[in-house]
Order: C-alpha cells, then sequence, then structure tokens
C-alpha cells in the first residue's frame, strides 16, 4: 500500500497557496481592465465632445468679430482683444484686408500666421484650433487655444491611472480573500485526508458547510469511495485470512508425514499411507490456489466475446454433468438454435460452478435442468436442481466466499464455487441470481445482457 | 521410443524446481543439460542438438517469452513452457510466442514426461494435424474422424459426442501416454474447472462400449499418469508400472 507513499510535506501550503494567489492575480487583473477600459471610453467622448465644442466657439467667435467690424473694417479705435468668457480663454485674432494683416490683437505679440489659414495644431508651445471667416474683402483669421482641453484631457488621464491603480490592488486584494475563502473547505477536505491516510480505519471526511454545492458534493463522492473501498480491503482481507486458515490443515498433514517419513522406520504400508496422504493434501491446496487465482482472474481479464450456441453448448455440458452424476437425471430446456455473444470460456467456467453445485446437493434420483430463455433484453442460462434448497436465512450469505450452508456441512470442496461464479459472471456485465425456498430446490441464474 | 536417449535442455532458475525436474527427466530415461539464466540457455540451445526444451517462463535476466521467441527464430525445436501463472490470456500468450506445450506449477513430474513424450514423439513422427486428417487405425480400431465412426474388427460402436472425441484423441496418439489434464485440454478445452475426474468417468464409459465389443484392454491405465491407447491388448499391469 505504502510502495509510493509521498511524504505529507508535498501536500502542504504551496499548491493551496498557488491557487488563491492566481485567483487573486486574475481578479485583481480583471478590475484594473474594467476600470481602465471604462474611463478611456469616457476620456475618448470627452476628447471629441471637447474638440468639436472648441471648433464652434471658435468659428463664431472669428463671425463675431467680422459682425463687429462691419463693411468699413477696422478703423484706429477698433479694440482687438477678444475673450471667451464661456472657454475661459482668448484667441489670439488677425483681421487682412485684401490679403494684408491691417490688424491684430495684442496677445499675438509679432506672430503672423504661416501656413494653412484653417486646422489644427498640436505641436508647439500654443496648441491652437484656426478658422478663417472671409467677407468681400476682408477676412478674419482666428487661433483658438486648445490648452484648456487638453488640461482638462490630461487631468481625466492622470486620474483614470489612479483609479486603475487603487483598482488592481484593491481587486487583487478581494480576489484573494474571496479565493481563501472558497477554498477554505478544500483546505479542510486535504487535511482530512491527510488525516485519513495515517489512520485509514473507518475514518471519513468531514461534513462540510454545505453538503450541496460543488465542493460538498466532491466530498460526499470521495467519502462514498472510501467506504467502498473500505467494504473491498475488508472483504478481501477476510479472504487471506481466510485462504490462509484453510491452508493450516494440509500444511500440518504434509509436514507432519514429511516429518514421518523422514525419520525413517515406518513399515511400507504405512510410508505409502503417508504420501497418499500428502498427495491428497497438495491436491487440496493446489484446487483452493486455482480457485483463489480464477476469483482474482475474474476481476481482472477482459472478456472477448465471440458467437456460442446455446443449443448444442447446454447438451454438452449435459452429458458431462450425466456422465458424473449417473444417479441423477440431468435434462435440457431450451429454445433452438439461440446464438448468444459472450465469452465461451468465462461463460462455461462460470456455469460449470452452479452446475457443480446442483449436482452436489442433489440426492440421487434427482432432477437438475439446465435451460436458457430469452427475454426481451437479456438472456437467462439457469440449472434448476430438484435438491434441498437454500435456507431463506442462508441465501444472501452463500455467495460469500468460504460460506458453507448446514446442507454443505462436511461436504468437500473449497467453498469458492459460487463465489466464483458470482465474480465471473459479473465479469461478464451479468448478473447471478439464486432463487430458492428450503425443500423446493435452487434455480441458479445468469442473466446476461443481450448484444454484450 | 527406444532409439538414442532423448537429449533435453532444461532452462529454469530455481534451483530446487531445476533438481526435481533433473532427477525426474534421467529417471524416465532423458539426457539432461540444465542453464540458470535466458542467455546462457539460449547460447546453449544455439550450439547444442537438443530434443527439446524445457523452458521457465520467469528467469533472471530476459523474459521467458523473449526466450522461447528467439529460440523459435532459430529452429523449430519443441519448447514446453513451465510457469506459476496459469490463467488463460497467459497460456495464449505462451502459445503465441511459439510454444508447443504449457505446464502450470505446481505440476506432478509425471505429468511433465507425458506431455514431453507426447512433444518428441509429434515431432518425431508426422504431426497430429496432418494426421487428423486421415482414418486412424489401431490395430483392429478403426476411427474414421470424417465420417464420425467407430468399429473394433468391423463391429461399430455408437458413441457420444465426446466420447468420440475422447478416443479419437487418444487414437491420435496411440501408444502415448496422455495425462488427465492433457486429455481435458484436448477434448473439453482448458475452461472446465477443476473435476478432472471427468476424464475418468468417460474413459469408463468408453472401456465398457469397447469391453461389448470384445476389446477389454485396449485402453490402459497409467497409474498416477493417464491413460494410452495400444494396438494390441496391453499384457498387464506390469509394463504400465514402468513409466
Amino acid at each position: 500500500m505504502s510502495t509510493e507513499a509521498a511524504p505529507e510535506t508535498a501536500y502542504r501550503e504551496q499548491r493551496l497557496g498557488s491557487l488563491s494567489r492566481r485567483l487573486a492575480t486574475q481578479a485583481g487583473l480583471a478590475t484594473t481592465g474594467m476600470v481602465i477600459g471604462a474611463t478611456l471610453l469616457v476620456s475618448i467622448f470627452t476628447a471629441v465632445h471637447q474638440y468639436t465644442s472648441v471648433v464652434a466657439s471658435a468659428s463664431s467667435t472669428a463671425h463675431f468679430v467680422l459682425d463687429t467690424l462691419g463693411p468699413g473694417g477696422p478703423t484706429g479705435a477698433t479694440q482687438t482683444t477678444v475673450f471667451d468668457d464661456r472657454l475661459r480663454t482668448d484667441p489670439q485674432v488677425w483681421i487682412y484686408r485684401n490679403g494684408q494683416v491691417v490688424l491684430q490683437s495684442p496677445n499675438t505679440g509679432s506672430r503672423v500666421p504661416t501656413g494653412s489659414h484653417s486646422g489644427t495644431s498640436l505641436a508647439g508651445p500654443f496648441p491652437y484650433v484656426r478658422v478663417q471667416v472671409t467677407r468681400q474683402n476682408l477676412s478674419v483669421v482666428l487661433d483658438y487655444p486648445l490648452a484648456p482641453a487638453l488640461a482638462l484631457i490630461e487631468d481625466l488621464i492622470l486620474g483614470v491611472a489612479t483609479i486603475g491603480l487603487a483598482a488592481a490592488v484593491g481587486g487583487g486584494a478581494f480576489g484573494y480573500v474571496a479565493a481563501r475563502r472558497m477554498l477554505k473547505p478544500v483546505q479542510s477536505l486535504t487535511q482530512a485526508a491527510m488525516d485519513l491516510r495515517r489512520a485509514p480505519a473507518d475514518a471519513r471526511l468531514p461534513e462540510l458547510s454545505d453538503p450541496q454545492d460543488e465542493i460538498g458534493r466532491l466530498g460526499r463522492v470521495l467519502n462514498d469511495l472510501i467506504s467502498d473501498l473500505d467494504q473491498q480491503r475488508q472483504r478481501d482481507r477476510m479472504l487471506l485470512a481466510e485462504a490462509a486458515h484453510q491452508l493450516r490443515t494440509p500444511l500440518q498433514i504434509v509436514q507432519g508425514n514429511a516429518a514421518l517419513l523422514a525419520e525413517g522406520g515406518l513399515s511400507p504400508a504405512e510410508s505409502q499411507e503417508s504420501l497418499s496422504a500428502m498427495q491428497q493434501a497438495l491436491g487440496g491446496m493446489t484446487r483452493l490456489t486455482n480457485d483463489l487465482l480464477t476469483l482474482e482472474s475474474a476481476r481482472t481479464r477482459r472478456p472477448e466475446p465471440q458467437p456460442l450456441e446455446l443449443g448444442p453448448w447446454l447438451e454438452g455440458l449435459r452429458e458431462d454433468a450425466q456422465a458424473l452424476a449417473p444417479e441423477l437425471d440431468v435434462r435440457v430446456l431450451a429454445p433452438s438454435a439461440q446464438t448468444v455473444q459472450v465469452d465461451t470460456q468465462i461463460l462455461t467456467r462460470a456455469f460449470w460452478a452452479i452446475l457443480e453445485n446442483a449436482l452436489h446437493y442433489t440426492p440421487p434420483g434427482g432432477r437438475v435442468t439446465l435451460g436458457a430463455s430469452l427475454l426481451p433484453d437479456s438472456v437467462e442460462v439457469y440449472v434448476r436442481d430438484s435438491g434441498p434448497g437454500i435456507d431463506k436465512d442462508e441465501l444472501p450469505f452463500v455467495t460469500e466466499r468460504f460460506f458453507r450452508g448446514r446442507h454443505g456441512k462436511g461436504k468437500r470442496g473449497t467453498g469458492l464455487g459460487l463465489p466464483i461464479a458470482k465474480a465471473l459472471a459479473e465479469s461478464l456485465d451479468a448478473e447471478l441470481v439464486l432463487r430458492s425456498a428450503s425443500g423446493a430446490g435452487t434455480t441458479a441464474t445468469i442473466r446476461l445482457p443481450r448484444d454484450a | 521410443m527406444t532409439q538414442a536417449e532423448p537429449h533435453l535442455l532444461l532452462i529454469e532458475d530455481d534451483p530446487a524446481v531445476s533438481r526435481l525436474v533433473g532427477i525426474e527427466l534421467r529417471h524416465a530415461g532423458f539426457t539432461v543439460d540444465q542453464k540458470e539464466t535466458g542467455r546462457a540457455g539460449l547460447a546453449e540451445a544455439a550450439q547444442g542438438s537438443y530434443d527439446a526444451v524445457i523452458l521457465d517462463l520467469t528467469l533472471p535476466d530476459i523474459d521467458g517469452l523473449e526466450v522461447c521467441r528467439a529460440l523459435r527464430a532459430l529452429s523449430d525445436i519443441p519448447i514446453l513452457m513451465l510457469t506459476a501463472r496459469g490463467s488463460l490470456p497467459e497460456r495464449v500468450e505462451g502459445l503465441d510466442a511459439g510454444a508447443d506445450d504449457y505446464l502450470v506449477k505446481p505440476f506432478a513430474p509425471a505429468e511433465l514426461v507425458a506431455r514431453l513424450r507426447a512433444l518428441l514423439r509429434r515431432t518425431n513422427q508426422q504431426g497430429e494435424h496432418e494426421r487428423a486428417q486421415a482414418v486412424l487405425d489401431v490395430g483392429e480400431l478403426h476411427v474414421d474422424t470424417l465420417r464420425w465412426e467407430v468399429s473394433f474388427q468391423g463391429q461399430p460402436l455408437n458413441l457420444t459426442r465426446r466420447e468420440f472425441e475422447l478416443l479419437r484423441c487418444l487414437a491420435l496418439n496411440q501408444e502415448t501416454v496422455l495425462t488427465r489434464d492433457m486429455l481435458l485440454e484436448r477434448v473439453w478445452g482448458f475452461h472446465y474447472g477443476g473435476q478432472s475426474n471427468i476424464v475418468d468417468v468417460y474413459i469408463g464409459y468408453l472401456r465398457q462400449k469397447l469391453t461389448a465389443v470384445g476389446a477389454p484392454k485396449l485402453i490402459e491405465t497409467v497409474r498416477g499418469v493417464g491413460y494410452r491407447l495400444r494396438a494390441q491388448d496391453s499384457q498387464g499391469a506390469s509394463e504400465a508400472q514402468a513409466e
């Protein structure tokens, strides 16, 4: 059992920890991503909105300037300072007459617009949106500053970065805490499983807070698995103990007689007696060993189905049974020419085990019937005998290994016949069904699934 | 079977088993060489001139199945495999690897001798399968395997299917002792658990029917070993004891 037992330290924290850490990282990343995404979207909307409103303001301001000048254009007394109250900014204005600058606002300094008279410039220390409005020989060129709008967006981005960072930390922490909370039952399962490894005797995993949730279900399944394995182990242990026990008597016979022969001084007849006692004991041990191996192979061997014609198969078995038990009346009751797909070797071995049992227990003059019947989704092969039957209270136990009922006291055999039949039948996905009443004979049926 | 003493190679690593088998085989009139590893056994088999090889399945160096395949690649020398594993898949595996017969431990020494004799006889004369097609005549016993008819001195015998198969198997191996297990394997197949006295029961029926046509001693019992079909009525038990 402990051939590859891992030391318990192999199960310690790091595995659990890594799962929490992973969940925390994921939660952090997810929150950050969401916050950044949302704020980026808001920033873009804001930027677009700002830009269009700046362009609109620039255009309306230029028109306002042109309207204020009137058709005559600027005079010496014309004031050139423009201040946009709405956006709290002061655009730079140039007034042209016939292509010549005749007046420019004081905030322009000596700057004169070059290049295109409309468009956007983000380069340089003074980012602006430029518009030009012309009426007859007068035009107004206006550079509307973008700085306030940009400042707003910058503030927004800074805010986003701060909030994002906070969200990442918060999300991560939340994720870590949530993961730890969620994994708490797993941790207790692990602890319980480790305890169980140390002291496996009928220990169980703890009831978890909610047996219906995913982890609770896992716990319940594991508990069922543990009790199944436990039962199996119990049965194996009993089988082993009983087998060893059954070997003691023949071993005693062999040992004792070998010692006698080694001492010498026995008469030839006595020697012969000792030898044949030893041979008989050895025969019994060989039978037991073979039966145990058959029982074991039923668990591991994979069936190889081939077509089997039930009629001739039962007839052959009948002939052998009749030959072995001439004092009984052995008959076959089977539908003619019915073929099933089954591992013939395994089925024959299983069937022979129940047939041997029937021959064994039916008193001389009794009848043993071998039969087959076809049902919609199964094929049954059975042995019915007119023997003493099995008492009701013993019926559930006769397929237990080494069980021997009241009628079997003193009979020979390893006590593994029916268990072998049962194990072999189960390896074929078939079922062994025993029907009996005390004094009314027994019917042992192997019920095979059809097309199996 | 008294030409030269048959020369056998025994490849078995367990000294106790090897000693026992060696003694028994020499008693039975074989010459035996013994090797303890697959490698040594293979080398020996390749140079020596042996009549048969007895090969243990579990050897310390090379797996017995591998040794068997290698041997089979070299020659068609009869190979009898010994093993502690007796379940059917393993038997099939052994025979697939080229073994001619397969014996599961624990076995009676007489069983081994009988199987070896049958093996040697099969290779000395023609194969059992070739002769299986023919009509078999054992002295005055006539077995027609095609028509499923048996007669002694012209008088027909009415046999059941199993009785016929049993008699045919004995006739195919006439003058050779067949053990109960060999008969079980050949007539019934591997799948009967225990109950090897079923062979004795059928031999009893066959004898009754043979006695009825005047051939009471055609099937000879070899005590502690098995049965043999003889062309001449046996002279009694004295010869049988020699086995």
